[in-house]
Order: C-alpha cells, then structure tokens, then sequence
C-alpha cells in the first residue's frame, strides 16, 4: 500500500532485527513504499556496529533483543556516532520501561511489531517530520523524571542542563493526557514543529539527566573519584 | 514511664538495704564509728602525743579534708567480751575507698587494700574483708590503726568498720561483692558479647547505623566492666588520667548517639558536641593530676546526666504520637539509666551515706534489652513487609493469569474456532489477531504505576488507539478535561476502564460508519463521566438483543462500581457513558 509522500526526499531506512520473518516483513514494508529505501539489513548487533558507516541510515530501526549485544547497545553506539540518524526500537509492547531505556540511549520513538505495513511507513515518516508520538504513560515518566527535585550536591550544576522549563512542562503534561502533538500545539498557541523541537530538547535532558544519574549512583558507590 | 521510675526507686531501695543489712547490730559484730584521725605520714602508728582529733565514721575526706592526696592515721577503739577475744575475727570495710590502707591491730600490722591501685579510677568500689588471728586480740580494750593515703578529690576517705567474730563476716562481704563487682562483670560480659554478635550482623549489613552502634556501645560498656585491668595494666603517668577517664565515661557518648538511632533520629550538631566533649574530657584528664581529677569528673558526669536527661525528653516527645512498643523498653530503660546515675552523682556529690552503692552500671543490661528488642521489632517488620510483597506479588499473578484467561485466552480462542470452521475471511482473522495484540499491550500497560492517574490512564487508550483512528478517517475530538486522580484505581479497575473505553470506540470505530468520534469527560458531582459518542448509523435500541459486547461493558462498568449508559437510535448515532463513583479520589 503506497502511502502519498509530499516529494519528500527519499528517507535511507537500515533494520536490525534478528527474527528472519520479522525482519523480511518490516523489509517488506518498507521496500513497498518509494519514498523509502532499505540500505542495510543486519541480523545481530555485530554485523549493525560494522556496516553502519558504510550504509548511512538516516533512519535506523533496531530490535531490542539482539542474539550478540544488547539493542540499546546498538542505539547508544548510533546515537553517538550519527546524531543526525533518527533511532526507532521495534518492540512488540511499546512499554514504558524498554521505551524510556531506548529515549535514554538515544533512540527517538519505537514501532510497534505487528502494526499494519501503512502504520510502519506513517511512523517512519512521523519521524523524519519530527518526532514519533510519545506514549502518555511516557510521558508521564519524563514529567516525574525531570521534575523531581534532585538529591544530592552534584545536581546544583546540571540542573538546568536536566529540569523542564514551565513550557516543556505544559508539552508534556498535554501530551500525557492523550492529546496528539497537532492538539498540543494549537491549546499552546504554538506550532506543531515548536512542539516537536521542544520534544528534541526533552530528549536531550533525559540522555544528560540519565548520564548524571549514573554518575551520581557512581560517586556514591564509590566507582568514581 | 511510672513503672520504670518505680522500679529504678525499688532497685535502689533494695541495694541500699542490703547494705544496712550489713551494719545490723548484732553482740558479734562491732561496727567501728568513732574514732581519732591525725595527718601524719608515719610508717607505723603516731604515739598518743600526736595531735588526734575525735572523728566519725564513715569519713568522706571530700567534705571533711579536701585538698592534695595525703597520708593520715585513725586510731579506733573497740571492746571484746573474754570469750570472743582468742578467735579469729573479720575485719570488713564495705568500700575499699582510698589509694592506700593498712590496718594494724594493737600495734601489729595485719594487712592492707594491696593490690587494689587506685579506686579513684574506677567508678565502683569493691568491699574489703581481711581474717584477723585471734593472736592479735585481746579481751577488752582493743585498738584499731588504719593508715589511710587518700586522694580527697576522688571522694576517698574511711567508711565505717566492721569488726565481726568468726568468719561470718564475709558474708556482707560477699553480698556486697557480688551486687557491685559481679554483677558489672556480668554486665560486661553480656555487653561483650552482644557487641559481637552486633558487629558480625553489622559486618552483614553495613548500612545500619543502629547495629553499628549499638556494637561500639556494648563494646564499650564491656570495656567499663573490667575496671581491674586499669589496675593490673599500671599505666604510664600521662595515660593515667585519660584511661581512668575512658573507664568511666566511654559509654556514655555512644549511647547517646545509639538511643538517637534506634528512635530513627539524627542530630549531627548536638552529636559532635557530645563526641568534642569527650575528646576534651579525654585529653584534659591526660594532664591533670589524681588532684583536680575529681573536678573533672564532676563536670563530666553532671553534663552526661544532663544530655542523658534530654535525650530522654527529645525521645519521649518524639514518639508522642508514633507508639511503637518497641520504644517503651528503650525509654523505660533511659528513665533507669537517668536515676541511677543520678543517685550515683548523688553519692559523688557527698549528698548520700558514703556507703553508698555504685549503681550507675544496672542500665546495662535494661538498655540492652531494650534496643535487643528494637532489633528484633525491626526484624519482624521486615519479615511482614516481606510477607505482605510476597502477597502482593501473588495477588498481582491472579489477577494477570485471569486477565489472560478473559482476555487475551479467550480472544485467541475465539479467533481459533472462527479459523477452524473456516467461516473467518483473511481481513477477520488479521483484524481479530489485532484486536488480541492491542488486548495484550493494554494489559501490559495496566502493569505500569499510573497512580491512578485518570488522565494518563485515558491518554493511553487513545495513544493505543492512534493508528486505528487515523487509518479510520474519521474527525476525532479529545475533550479531556484535567481529570482528579483516583488513588484507590487497583491495575485491575484500570484496565476494565481501559477496556471500555477502548471497546466503545473500536465500535464507533469500525461500525458506525461514524465521520464524526468524541470523547469527552464530566466531573459531576461526586460522579465521573467519560463520554464516547458518534454521529454514525446507531442502532435500534429495542430490537437489539443485548449482544456479547454491550453486557461486557455493563459487567465491566459494575466491577468498578459505576454504570454505563448506551443511549443509540437508528441514524442518529451512538453515545456510551461510563459513569465512575469519585470517592477516594484526590482533586488535581
């Protein structure tokens, strides 16, 4: 099913996925589409870390259960070598806990395995355009997250770095409440690529609040200094 | 509280008569107060010119010759009837009270207080009992010289003396021994090892400060046990002072911080106060002499009363409200530790007979016990938090091996029946095997902590619905108001309310040929409304049979304790509310 795409440019897609018949649907899928383009398949984690130069992806999809290394490890390894790449995870739940793990890595939004060819291709697209709708139990989490006020003394210079502003807040608030970003953008009087940009930015703080995070559990087991 | 104070009044009230016990008149026992006294530095008894001056004993030589440590003799006078004068007799002193102490009878040396150091150090003192030849005495008159170096500063002095026939006289002894020596050794002992067993759980279990303390308490109060090892190890002059120190104050500074801890507190300022006041105490002790160590200490014990004593109010009044019986043996015992201590002050004081009981040492075991009993309430805590997760986890089981028997179990199965009798076309099965995955993702969500969040619970039927509602082209309206939080929602009523909604719009959905889908919400009065209506084709309400999935709404809707209402006629489109009972819930 050929979904109309505004000559937009054609969007390079690499898969990582290790189920053969999985992998040939999602391929399947998105050979269907032209404004597509399948460049790499890769079945383990290893074959993803060594061919993801020479393919280029501007879009990478990656199952998180990989037989070699761990799928955020691929996402973390891509995140940081190709920032202008756009990370989905393909998940059968789409749960918060294997979610929030993959925005932490890296990863901008995730497929739902067993979604309708189309729906794949309209996530795919949604990305590109921006951002992958963030689920309201998400966003949700990324409220609490980064609001909570932070213990310790190593926060005093990040926080800004790591705290939503009043406005990012208010994005997140409407979108744990169902409201899509379109719905979001008008009750806020913005537009919806406003919105989008400031879900980039939200992104950003989860990566540098987890990164903190971590060097915080560190410092106080004694790992680090 | 009452109780604990009585017990602490009785304890000493019964010690104390022990010790009167002892002094009882009996023809056989010579109980020796009156007297001469002279300073004098004389190796053997002065002559009768010396400058004797009468004296009564006991003779606390803090009120009655305060100054420097000096030697001085008491010259006293006692009668045996002839037939008592040949046997042997018990010279016996309750309290073993001064640095030195001869004893000569009728001008013989018989013995002294060897051996014993220096009592001064020790916050005890043990009796004396010493077997006197009958050789020594006479019928008659008798003269007893006791040459005493005593160190006024550190309350030493004479008390009475007791001269009783035969060697019934170690029977007073042995009571007094036993209540002040034996049992501070017993003590000792089981503070000696609770400390070990409270550091090898601690060495377990490094994070908990209460064991950590309580193990450096114990070992502390060990150490304060065994004040004879001051005597045997004779320190060096400079390390006098503090290790006398230590012997009688380094349990109080843990205790303090112990007591905190097990009532849960933390007091960094008023701690290191305490802990800077010790290591002053300690030093200072290092370099004063046996001569103003008396001053210290009356400094020192005073203020560790006085810290004892808020400790005690802090932990009283703290717990005002939070009555965990654990508590109670805790401050039961600090009451006992208070007044003992404060009776021994007394006696340090010289405001009580000099004869007085050491008794500070009888907290031991109460606080002991007492925080034994902390331990093992928080024990048991644990144990039933544990039982309650474990309950928890259990419930949480039965409820998804349920959830997947109504749910997702019985869509399969439907689906599989419809395959097998080859009645379902491709699109059926591929819709159908959909609508089982959205049913498992959506019990997957409900396994999530919304908190009973409405919003977010709503929100995610709507995210799980995306797809469906954009492919289906139909204009969809959101009008979720800012919902209350319902923080009694079990996963379980989420999920039923997930279902309904997600139910009721599949079929606005798929059915209606609706171009237009709503979903609002109303809080109304004491009621929730959620609202999900369509201008489709709507269906005859009197001619339906009520099918499968509208009496699955109703059941749904009354396992939350609300209703749903489906109102629909041919043409003019469907609207199903659920309405939800708002108790428990909290206003955003």
């Amino acid at each position: 099913m050929e979904v109309a795409s505004e000559t937009a440019p054609i969007t390079r897609v690499a898969l990582v996925e290790d189920d053969r018949e999985m992998r040939a649907r999602l391929a399947a899928s998105i050979r269907a589409q032209s404004s597509l383009r399948l460049v790499a398949e890769y079945a383990t984690g290893g074959e993803a870390l060594a061919g993801l130069e020479s393919a280029a992806p501007d879009v990478l999809l990656v199952d998180l259960g990989l037989p070699d290394i761990a799928g955020l490890e691929v996402v973390r390894f891509a995140a940081n070598r190709y920032p202008g790449c756009d990370i989905l995870i393909v998940s059968i739940f789409g749960d918060e806990a294997n979610v929030l793990a993959a925005l932490e890595a890296g990863a901008r939004g995730y497929l739902l395995k067993g979604s309708l060819q189309r729906d794949i291709v309209l996530d795919i697209r949604e990305i590109r355009n921006g951002g992958s709708p963030l689920s309201p139990i998400v966003a949700r989490q990324l409220l609490k997250r980064l609001q909570a006020p932070r213990r310790g003394q190593a926060a005093a210079k990040s926080e800004e770095e790591t705290r939503l502003t009043p406005r990012e807040t208010e994005i997140l608030n409407a979108i744990s409440r169902g409201f899509s970003y379109g719905e979001t953008a008008s009750m806020l009087g913005i537009s919806i690529g406003t919105v989008h940009t400031f879900l980039k930015r939200i992104y950003r703080k989860l990566a540098v609040h987890s990164k903190t995070e971590a060097v915080f559990e560190a410092n106080r087991l004694g790992l680090i200094g | 509280m009452r109780f604990a104070a009585i017990a602490g009044f009785v304890l000493a009230a019964i010690l104390q008569a022990q010790c009167r016990g002892a002094d009882a008149h009996d023809p056989e026992t010579h109980v020796l107060t009156q007297g001469e006294f002279v300073v004098s530095d004389t190796r053997s008894p002065p002559s009768d010119d010396a400058p004797w001056r009468p004296v009564t004993l006991p003779d606390n030589w803090f009120l009655s010759h305060p100054g420097p440590a000096r030697a001085g003799w008491y010259r006293l006078p006692f009668d045996l009837a002839p037939e008592s004068a040949g046997s042997t007799h018990t010279l016996y002193l309750p309290r073993n009270g001064a640095k030195r102490m001869l004893f000569f009878f009728n001008g013989t040396l018989e013995g002294g207080n060897l051996g014993y150091g220096d009592p001064g150090a020790r916050n005890w003192a043990p009796p004396l009992a010493l077997a006197v030849p009958g050789k020594l005495l006479e019928p008659g008159r008798n003269v007893l010289h006791i040459r005493v170096v005593a160190v006024p500063g550190l309350r030493q002095g004479l008390t009475r003396v007791m001269v009783i026939a035969g060697s019934s006289g170690r029977i007073p002894y042995e009571h007094r021994y036993a209540i002040q020596v034996l049992s501070l050794h017993m003590f000792g002992a089981a503070a000696l090892l609770c400390a070990l067993l409270a550091a090898g759980f601690w060495l377990r279990e490094r994070n908990d400060a209460v064991l950590f303390w309580f193990a450096i308490t114990a070992f502390a109060w060990a150490a304060t046990a065994f004040p004879a090892l001051h005597a045997a190890f004779t320190p060096r002059p400079f390390f006098h002072g503090s290790l006398a120190f230590t012997v009688r104050f380094a349990s109080l500074a843990p205790m303090l911080v112990l007591c905190l801890r097990a009532a849960g507190k933390r007091w960094p300022l008023g701690e290191g106060a305490v802990w800077a006041f010790t290591a002053v105490g300690l030093v200072l002790a290092g370099f004063l002499g046996e001569d103003s160590e008396g001053a210290l200490i009356t400094i020192w014990s005073v203020t560790y009363l006085g810290a004892l004593f808020a400790l005690l109010v802090v932990l009283i009044r703290s717990q005002e409200r939070q009555r965990r019986w654990a508590f109670w043996p805790l401050a039961a015992a600090l009451v006992v530790a208070v007044m003992l201590s404060a009776h021994d002050l007394a006696w340090w004081m010289g405001w009580i007979d000099y004869q007085s009981f050491q008794l500070a040492h009888f907290h031991v075991p109460l606080v002991l016990v007492a925080i034994g009993a902390n331990i093992i309430d928080r024990h048991f805590q644990a144990v039933a938090a544990v039982e309650r997760a474990t309950e928890g986890l259990a419930r949480e089981r039965k409820r998804i091996m349920a959830d997947m028997h109504d749910g997702l179990g019985s869509s399969l199965l439907g689906l599989l029946g419809a395959v097998q009798s080859g009645r379902a076309s491709f699109p059926e099965v591929e819709r159908r095997l959909h609508d089982a995955l959205q049913e498992l993702r959506l019990a997957v969500d409900s396994l999530e902590t919304t908190d009973g969040d409405l919003n977010v619970i709503l929100g995610n039927v709507r995210h799980r619905m995306r797809a469906a509602i954009e492919s289906s082209g139909v204009d969809f309206r959101w009008q979720v108001g800012e919902l209350p939080q319902f923080s009694s929602l079990t996963p379980r009523s989420v999920l039923a309310i997930q279902r309904i909604v997600l139910e009721a719009l599949t079929n606005s959905l798929r059915h209606a040929g609706a171009r237009l889908v709503t979903v609002t919400t109303r809080l109304d009065g004491s009621w929730l409304q959620i609202g999900v209506a369509d201008d489709g084709v709507g269906f005859d309400q009197a001619s339906i049979v009520p099918g499968r999935g509208l009496e699955s709404l109703r059941q749904r809707a009354h396992g939350l304790g609300g209703t749903v209402e489906i109102r629909s006629s041919r043409g003019a489109g469907t609207s199903v509310t659920l309405r939800l009972p708002f108790e428990g819930a909290r206003r955003p």
